[in-house]
């Protein structure tokens, strides 16, 4: 994957300042129009903010759930769930590894379609949940069991509109190379 | 001016905020949901509770009601109470629970929960013999559209049969000077049901044949958690012979008719 034509190198230079004649004392200094200045920020940095994002989803998406699934099996209160840790396991590794490599490839044209892919998954997995997402416990003689797929299948919501960022960030990056990271890496003035 | 940025990326854009606005939207409602349930307080009513009442259709009617005080923001729609009634044995006995009602946020709803318990032939062994039942309840409930509560209790319940312990013992017959046998039959239970037993025993003395030789009607009105106990003279005519007859009781009250296990006469 390359970067897209007519951005600036990583890490690259300053925007370019408009030189403007210096303004009489009581007149305010009237702004030409500033050419769009980009910078993308440097591989690292961004290998940095991809790392620390895959590795919070891990931890919320894989860790945390499966430890309190353990937690919860372990503990004499007769806990029951048809979530399978697997699946857990499975996806939320795919899920925080995409979500990872999103602003690793931000400035290149895999943006689109990775980002819609960690969006595909993700609703792939909420759905698969959905049906399945009950929760019981048992003590003694009194059982209590909460449901909370209609909470997942409302929050697919959110990764199917991430899916259709993702597919029109894939269209403009085909379309027009270059024209979103101007954009999305433009330096305010 | 800043350039306005083409439509495909604006678009983009806009997408991408409304997916995380819609995240931090459901976040929210779920926090406050959460939160709302908390403040949910059920209490059953002691005081709505009367126990078992004989029903004019020969049923006993237990009622209690269940008051849900729901101060928190989202409705409880719609929660609805089924119950079992089980034998020690765990055969089914009587089905029973509550109409499917909604709790407006701010408010206290009601759910009246009930159990008819049928009383025949079928369930005879209600009738005389004290018992340990087992009450099998279901509580289903959604809070805030989007979440769903089973609750699930088993629970013992003694059962008191408002004829405990039903004799009718025959006594020693006497032949009388007009040419009749008397026979004294003594009838003994105890109304352990939480209701009063109000009605017409009927009780017949036939002979070995089957054939009935004196019927005598008795009124009772047992009070619960009292003694019946009664000696009846059945004056048969010459041409009856008791022996290795049957004492036939019969109840009638409050829509049930029920006829009790015969007894035999040596």
């Amino acid at each position: 994957m390359s970067a897209p034509e007519g951005t600036a190198a990583e890490g690259g230079a300053p925007p370019r300042a408009v030189e403007a004649p210096t303004p009489p004392l009581s007149v305010p200094p009237v702004a030409a129009e500033p050419p769009p200045g980009f910078r993308i920020p440097s591989l690292a940095r961004r290998l940095t903010i991809g790392v620390l994002t895959g590795v919070a989803l891990f931890f919320v998406l894989v860790i945390l759930p499966t430890e309190a699934l353990s937690r919860l099996a372990e503990l004499s209160v007769g806990f029951t769930t048809q979530v399978p840790v697997g699946a857990i396991e499975l996806s939320g590794t795919a899920i925080a590894l995409l979500y990872a490599a999103r602003p690793v490839v931000a400035p290149m044209r895999a943006y689109g379609p990775v980002y819609a892919a960690g969006a595909l998954v993700s609703l792939g997995y909420l759905l698969y949940l959905a049906p399945l997402a009950w929760v019981a416990l048992g003590m003694g003689e009194v059982g209590i069991a909460l449901g909370f797929g209609g909470l997942l299948t409302l929050l697919a919501i959110v990764p199917l509109l991430s899916i259709g960022a993702g597919i029109v960030t894939t269209l403009e990056d085909f379309a027009r190379p270059g024209e979103r990271v101007r954009y999305q890496y433009r330096v305010a003035y | 001016m800043r350039p306005r940025a083409p439509a495909l990326y604006r678009i983009s854009r806009a997408l991408r905020i409304a997916a995380t606005l819609a995240l931090v939207l459901i976040l929210l409602f779920v926090g406050l949901a959460f939160y709302s349930a908390a403040q949910v307080r059920p209490k059953f009513d002691p005081h709505s509770s009367t126990g078992f009442v004989l029903a004019s259709n020969g049923t006993a009617h237990l009622t209690a009601t269940l008051n849900l005080s729901n101060p928190g923001f989202f409705a409880i729609a719609p929660i609805s109470v089924a119950l079992q009634l089980h034998y020690p044995d765990g055969s089914l006995l009587a089905l029973g629970g509550s109409p499917t009602v909604e709790v407006a946020p701010g408010a206290t709803g009601v759910v009246p929960v009930s159990l008819w318990v049928p009383l025949s032939s079928a369930t005879a062994t209600l009738l005389t013999q004290d018992q340990n039942l087992t009450a099998h309840l279901w509580a289903n409930l959604t809070y805030a559209t989007l979440f769903h509560l089973q609750l699930t209790a088993l629970n013992n319940l003694s059962w008191g049969a408002p004829f405990e312990g039903f004799s009718a013992t025959p006594g020693t017959p006497q032949p009388q000077s007009n040419g009749t046998v008397l026979v004294p039959v003594q009838i003994t239970f105890r109304n352990d049901a939480s209701f009063d037993v109000v009605g017409t025993l009927t009780v017949t003395i036939a002979d070995a044949q089957g054939a009935a030789c004196s019927t005598t009607p008795v009124t009772i009105d047992t009070l619960k958690g009292s003694s019946f106990g009664q000696t009846l003279s059945f004056y048969l005519s010459g041409g009856c012979n008791p022996s290795g007859g049957t004492i036939v009781a019969t109840y009638s009250g409050n829509g049930l008719t029920y006829a009790f296990p015969p007894e035999a006469i040596p």
